[in-house]
């Protein structure tokens, strides 16, 4: 199956979107990597307001992928689908071997074992200080001794570069700190994939660049799979192996290059937006009337 | 709207609310044993128990001495001041020890836990414990409701001390009925049969339904600030109005 | 000591007091058992007994000894007391005993009269001298007729 196969997919009208093809179409990277997670034909709705109406979209083993699209075009849903954490009415979601919309909550308790989560906020347990937060899916899920929880969780605190916060209150930590605190807490049960929610946001430019590094670093030790939702563009092509785009009802996926090359108006829209430069308010205009 | 059609639909509503509550509170019994977390309720404990303990035993005091002197006054008209001690200890332990604790502990506690809850919900904290395969209910709704339906007998009791002995100290400290004549009156006309094990069993009750009701509303509540403070406003108010029904219905059927 | 532990330590202590609170609620206040020595059951029949309820205190002199346990009518329809006193007492088998009222309106309570016999109360013995509660309401209502007779 081909990306453009699946761009077809879920429009009831049957139209192709204005994808122009030839050199710099978004192309088929997808095809030639192992899938670790395969979404097929997702439909959403809450109400009247559908979510997702036939979204496909596949993410490379062991690559970082980055989602972007336009704030409300279901990014954050999307990661929470693969977490299993909501359910989509319609649809497959694939993770290995696995088929996952259809498992009872006892069994995706044991499946999300596989997939470590970093949050928007952090997530952290407000309650708990930093360690006891770190230390809790151990305790929760291993048998190991309180020494070798220690040396664990300040192993994982070493690779995120903490270094005595230990004792420390989510609360009383910066938005930097809290992102690489969530960070270990994901990793610590060493998961075969890492949803990450916008990791960036409310971080200046220069801890952007930190966790940058981090999440590089992690992927280059761990091999882990990790999918990003990510609303800054820059970031986005100095880290991402595979970008998805999610328009509307589709996804357009490619590798960096691809994209940069894409000549969708709505790619180049949020490219351009990026960039310095003026934009043509005419495309969001056209973009949210078909949101 | 048609006023039928309007019943109709109101009343499918409530019994939803109901079968919804009635699920929500057996996953969460079933959740609370599979594993038993006694860490998470000391916690628990201490947020819901101990730090409302202040507020029982003021309270508790200041009724108490309330009634002490309301009663005073009406008994001293007949010269029958020695039946202060049992008027007031009738008043505090079969009605207002665990009904205006019940009311006190919703007020301080209940709108604590739905808002503890709403706002774990609401910054991700619950669906990060699911990510760590920790079910929420057994992790933090348990824990709350459990502390709730243990701490409420014990806060009821020791409001109905603090009670007694605020009546003491108006009714014979100030006002001058004999001590030991106070104590007899309590003594004397209070069993355990008709008056001690209601209450009890009041506080008992209304423990279980504040914390499924502050547990319950915390945990659907919508995920933003909107449903943080729409949830603890609903806790406050539905908890203390059941309070008061239910009391109702308890004396009305205990006493018969 | 660790944060921790000092919770820990709190949060036992509130569970001790509230457990000891309702304990003294149940047991010395609503009698759960009678906190105080007993152990020789007396009876005592009575044509009336006003007000008097279980548990009401059984004095002698004014000091405590005992309390009712139980209030039930016998074959001939007369209220039979059963009280539970001190077992160390010594009562000879003439005492009496009378239902007595504290203050005008206050609770009503068993005055015990120790009698001059030889012979002892045995446990499950009966008080055969008994005086009954006075009614306030059929003292008055003689008061007055009396005072009507006077006056025709």
């Amino acid at each position: 199956m081909t990306v453009r196969d699946r761009l077809g997919e879920g429009d009831p009208t049957g139209a192709r979107p204005a994808t122009p093809s030839g050199p710099g179409t978004p192309a088929t990277i997808l095809d030639e990597e192992p899938a670790h997670v395969d979404a097929l034909g997702l439909r959403l709705a809450y109400g009247a307001n559908k979510v997702f109406d036939g979204l496909s979209c596949r993410f490379a083993q062991g690559a970082i992928s980055c989602i972007i699209g336009a704030s409300g075009s279901g990014k954050s849903t999307l990661l929470k689908l693969i977490a299993c954490l909501i359910k989509p009415d319609f649809g497959d979601i694939w993770v290995g071997d696995q088929e996952i919309t259809c498992m009872p909550e006892s069994q995706a308790m044991v499946f999300r074992r596989r997939i470590g989560m970093l949050f928007q906020a952090g997530a952290l347990l407000d309650s708990m200080t930093v360690f006891e937060n770190v230390a809790l899916p151990l305790r929760e899920k291993t048998r190991l001794t309180e020494k070798e929880i220690e040396e664990e969780v300040h192993l994982q605190f070493e690779a995120v570069g903490l270094d005595k916060v230990d004792k420390l209150l989510p609360g009383e930590l910066s938005g930097g700190m809290r992102k690489r605190v969530a960070l270990a807490r994901a990793m610590i049960t060493r998961p075969e994939i890492l949803l990450v929610d916008e990791p960036f946001s409310g971080l200046d430019p220069i801890a952007v660049r930190v966790v940058e590094a981090l999440l590089l670093d992690l992927r280059e030790r761990t091999g882990v799979t990790m999918i990003l939702v990510n609303h800054d563009i820059p970031s986005t092509m100095r880290i991402a192996d595979q970008i998805v785009f999610i328009v509307g009802r589709r996804t357009l996926s490619g590798s960096v290059e691809e994209m940069q090359q894409s000549e969708d108006r709505r790619v180049r829209a949020f490219i351009d937006a990026a960039s310095p430069g003026e934009i043509d308010p005419s495309v969001w205009q056209g973009q949210e009337s078909e949101l | 709207m048609n006023p039928v059609i309007g019943l109709g639909a109101w009343t499918v509503k409530v019994i939803g609310a109901f079968g919804r509550m009635t699920s929500f509170a057996v996953q969460t019994a079933v959740a609370s044993m599979r594993p038993f977390r006694g860490r998470r309720l000391v916690e628990e404990l201490y947020r819901i128990g101990v730090r409302s303990l202040v507020i029982i035993l003021l309270s508790g005091f200041v009724v108490g001495g309330v009634l002490g002197l309301q009663g005073y006054t009406s008994l001293a008209r007949f010269g029958a001041e020695d039946l202060l001690g049992s008027g007031v200890a009738l008043i505090l332990i079969r009605e207002l020890g665990p009904v205006v604790t019940s009311l006190l502990v919703t007020g301080r506690a209940g709108s604590s836990i739905a808002a503890g809850i709403a706002s774990m919900n609401a910054t991700e904290q619950l669906d990060g414990l699911r990510m760590m395969s920790v079910n929420p209910l057994g992790f933090v709704v348990a824990p709350n409701a459990l502390a709730m339906i243990l701490a409420m007998p014990l806060l009821s009791a020791l409001f109905i001390l603090s009670g007694l002995l605020g009546g003491y100290t108006v009714g014979s400290q100030l006002l001058g009925v004999d001590p030991g004549r106070y104590l007899t009156g309590i003594e004397t006309v209070t069993t355990f049969e008709d008056d001690v094990a209601g209450s009890l069993l009041k506080a008992l009750i209304f423990g279980v339904l504040v914390a499924l009701i502050s547990t319950y509303h915390g945990y659907t509540a919508s995920r933003n600030a909107q449903g943080v403070s729409d949830a603890t406003t609903n806790t406050v108010v539905i908890g203390s109005v059941t309070t008061l029904v239910v009391n109702y219905f308890f004396t009305a059927l205990w006493s018969s | 000591m660790t944060n921790t532990t000092i919770r820990d330590l709190v949060v036992g202590l509130f569970v001790a007091v509230g457990m000891v609170a309702i304990a003294y609620m149940s047991f010395s206040l609503g009698g759960l058992s009678y906190a105080g020595p007993g152990g020789l059951q007396i009876f005592a029949t009575f044509n009336e007994i006003g007000g008097l309820n279980k548990r009401a205190p059984v004095v002698i002199g004014g000091v405590k000894v005992g309390q009712v346990t139980r209030i039930a009518l016998d074959d001939e329809y007369y209220a039979r007391i059963e009280m539970d006193l001190d077992a160390r007492l010594n009562l000879p088998d003439d005492s009496s005993a009378a239902i007595l009222t504290r203050g005008l309106l206050g609770n009503q309570f068993i005055s015990i009269e120790p009698g001059a016999s030889e012979d002892l109360l045995e446990p499950g013995a009966e008080i055969s001298l008994t005086e009954d509660a006075v009614i306030m309401e059929r003292l008055i209502g003689r008061v007055i007729s009396n005072l009507g007779g006077d006056g025709s």
